[in-house]
């Protein structure tokens, strides 16, 4: 059993949530995106529990309200980088927006790779279209699992700041959960575990 | 981007373990597929060529042969008969109508068949350009000989003697032009394979040669003395079974021809005339019985082919089981990724059984045309050989049970993967990446 400190967030507030391998970081992100539902207590998203909810209504309402960015770079290999961008649109039932994907891809360098199987990127720049990925479907809450842990300072840099900043011009929330302390500058909001 | 161009992408990607499948499903189906379409079409072929010839009459041998030979044409005769002898049969008042073939020559490897008006009569034929033969040496030729030798109406000919020998056999050819008087609209029947000609021209173009008995010494019969005369019925019970009449001596009964096509007067017939020839040089097949028989042992390897094919498909439904369950060990974390993006439990589903099924729909498509490939070469040797033809374009009910057979056994095939998927504890997979 993993105890959670209770905690509140508001609409566009940015959450670190730092704590050592084996605390039940992931855990707790996997609650708080609906994948499992808590032992005891509760996780309301705006006032409403997902924990009556089918399991296929939580499908959909994580789909429509949530982006998730994991620590590696998960994508369907078969797909290329437009079409992984595809993805939480068609599962979310929006429009396919294609010219939204290539401005999101501008804005972190990659729109010239947008036709490219996704296995052609290199690991930084396949965590930048994640990131993209998580919030192109226009999601409430972006939740991130050790976004930066695979990645040189360089790369983690660039990570923290267009995570920061495109959720903020998206008017998502973000979680991150990790235990990189480069992220403690980037978000004040910090929860220990 | 939708779920089934997902499923298309995902099989594309693991192409390797899909081609598998996908050929070993075509060779299962295109086998299976490629027997049902020459069994029926041999079937029909068969059933349109017997029609109403309830009997042939014909020399010694295989009665088999004798049937191959007269009703379809694709085996050599089993020798002549007189027709004073087989007056006993043709004229028996069992015996409704009985049509004489006498052969033994081509045009082209086209056989040259001397008969009445009855023959074309017995097929329904109909006429597409000029007219029945009516006199010796005139010749009505089958749509088939038509189109391939390029003969026209008014057009004339020398015949070779033989049933297959080469165009051009200057050294067997006889010195008689068969005129072309009518060609035959394609009917589906062996007559478009046939040039007809009256039976009285074959037995001009043939006078001086050896008699039925001179070529066969080795069949000896009791009739050999008088060649008219019918043969000498038993005594005893059998006696009822003599024709009311004698059969009237003609002038053409010591001429030959190759068999008689009989179609009988009443169930009868079958029981009492086979007893009238038992001692002569003739027989009389029943086409029904021989091709039944032909049936069976044909049907023994097809039934072997019929027996590896199904092993084929059993191993390709294996191979997309085994493929997708493989390939969902590989991708059970993008399975997650999709749940995480809003993927239901049936969505995941719905693509393993898609991946299944257009696996299946690609090995059924490219089955199809193994099978239609098959058939043409097949055709192509059966063409050569006997101027039969299967028909590529033809499609049957049998094939539309394999295939919705084929779609059940593909589903079957993915549904453990499929459900496995569906199963799947995203949580667990997502955080033991």
């Amino acid at each position: 059993m993993i105890h959670f400190p209770d905690f509140v967030l508001g609409t566009n507030e940015h959450c670190l949530i730092l704590g050592e391998s084996g605390c039940g970081k992931t855990t707790l992100l996997h609650l708080l995106a609906g994948l499992r539902t808590p032992s005891q207590g509760e996780i309301l998203y705006n006032n409403q529990s997902l924990d009556p909810l089918s399991s296929s209504d939580r499908d959909i309402f994580r789909g429509k309200n949530m982006g998730v960015v994991f620590q590696s770079s998960a994508f369907i290999s078969s797909l290329s980088v437009l079409e992984n961008l595809m993805m939480p649109l068609m599962l979310s039932g929006k429009i396919q927006d294609e010219n939204k994907a290539k401005e999101l891809l501008s804005i972190v360098n990659l729109d010239h790779k947008i036709q490219k199987p996704i296995g052609e990127l290199s690991i930084g720049e396949q965590q930048r279209v994640s990131i993209i990925r998580s919030v192109i479907h226009g999601p409430k809450w972006v939740l991130a699992d050790e976004p930066t842990s695979a990645l040189d300072n360089k790369n983690a840099e660039s990570v923290i700041e267009l995570l920061t900043s495109i959720t903020r011009a998206n008017n998502a929330s973000l979680i991150v959960v990790t235990h990189d302390h480069r992220w403690n500058q980037a978000i004040s909001h910090t929860i220990k575990l | 981007m939708n779920i089934v161009k997902l499923a298309i992408k995902n099989i594309k990607h693991q192409w390797l373990d899909s081609a598998l499948s996908i050929l070993l499903l075509a060779f299962g189906v295109g086998a299976i597929s490629m027997l049902i379409l020459v069994e029926k079409q041999t079937t029909e072929q068969f059933n349109k060529n017997i029609q109403d010839i309830d009997m042939v009459l014909g020399a010694k041998g295989s009665p088999l042969q004798l049937i191959l030979a007269n009703v379809y044409h694709v085996d050599a005769p089993t020798g002549n008969i007189k027709v004073g002898e087989a007056k006993i049969i043709t004229q028996n008042p069992t015996i409704e109508t009985a049509i004489p073939l006498a052969y033994g020559d081509n045009f082209q490897q086209w056989r040259i068949v001397g008969t009445d008006k009855n023959y074309a009569l017995h097929y329904g034929m109909k006429l597409q350009q000029g007219q029945e033969f009516q006199s010796e040496y005139e010749a009505t030729i089958g749509a088939e000989v038509a189109q391939a030798t390029g003969l026209k109406l008014g057009d004339t000919f020398l015949s070779t003697h033989g049933l297959d020998q080469e165009q051009g056999d200057e050294e067997h050819a006889h010195n008689h032009n068969y005129t072309v008087v009518g060609i035959y609209e394609k009917s589906g029947t062996v007559i478009d394979k046939l040039i007809l000609t009256p039976v009285e021209t074959i037995w001009h173009a043939h006078e001086g040669e050896p008699d039925a008995e001179s070529a066969n010494p080795e069949i000896t019969s009791d009739t050999n003395t008088a060649a008219t005369a019918p043969p000498i019925m038993k005594k005893g019970p059998m006696m009822m079974l003599r024709p009311a009449h004698a059969p009237k001596a003609g002038p053409n009964d010591n001429k030959e021809v190759t068999a008689y096509l009989l179609k009988k007067r009443t169930p009868m017939a079958q029981i009492i005339l086979p007893n009238l020839i038992k001692d002569s040089k003739m027989q009389l097949a029943l086409p029904a019985i021989e091709i039944n028989r032909l049936s069976q042992n044909f049907g023994i390897g097809m039934d072997t082919i019929q027996a590896i094919a199904i092993v084929i498909m059993g191993l390709s439904f294996v191979s997309i089981f085994v493929s997708l369950y493989n390939s969902l060990k590989k991708r059970k974390y993008e399975l997650a990724l999709m749940r995480s993006m809003g993927a239901s439990k049936w969505k995941v589903f719905s693509l393993i059984q898609l991946e299944g099924i257009i696996t299946t729909c690609l090995g059924i498509v490219i089955g199809g045309v193994l099978s239609r490939l098959g058939l043409s070469i097949l055709s192509s040797q059966l063409n050569n050989s006997f101027h039969y033809q299967f028909q590529i374009s033809d499609f049957s009910l049998g094939e539309l049970i394999l295939v919705g057979i084929t779609i059940v056994g593909g589903v079957l095939a993915c549904a453990i993967p499929a459900y496995q998927a569906y199963k799947l504890d995203i949580s667990k997979t997502l955080a033991n990446e």
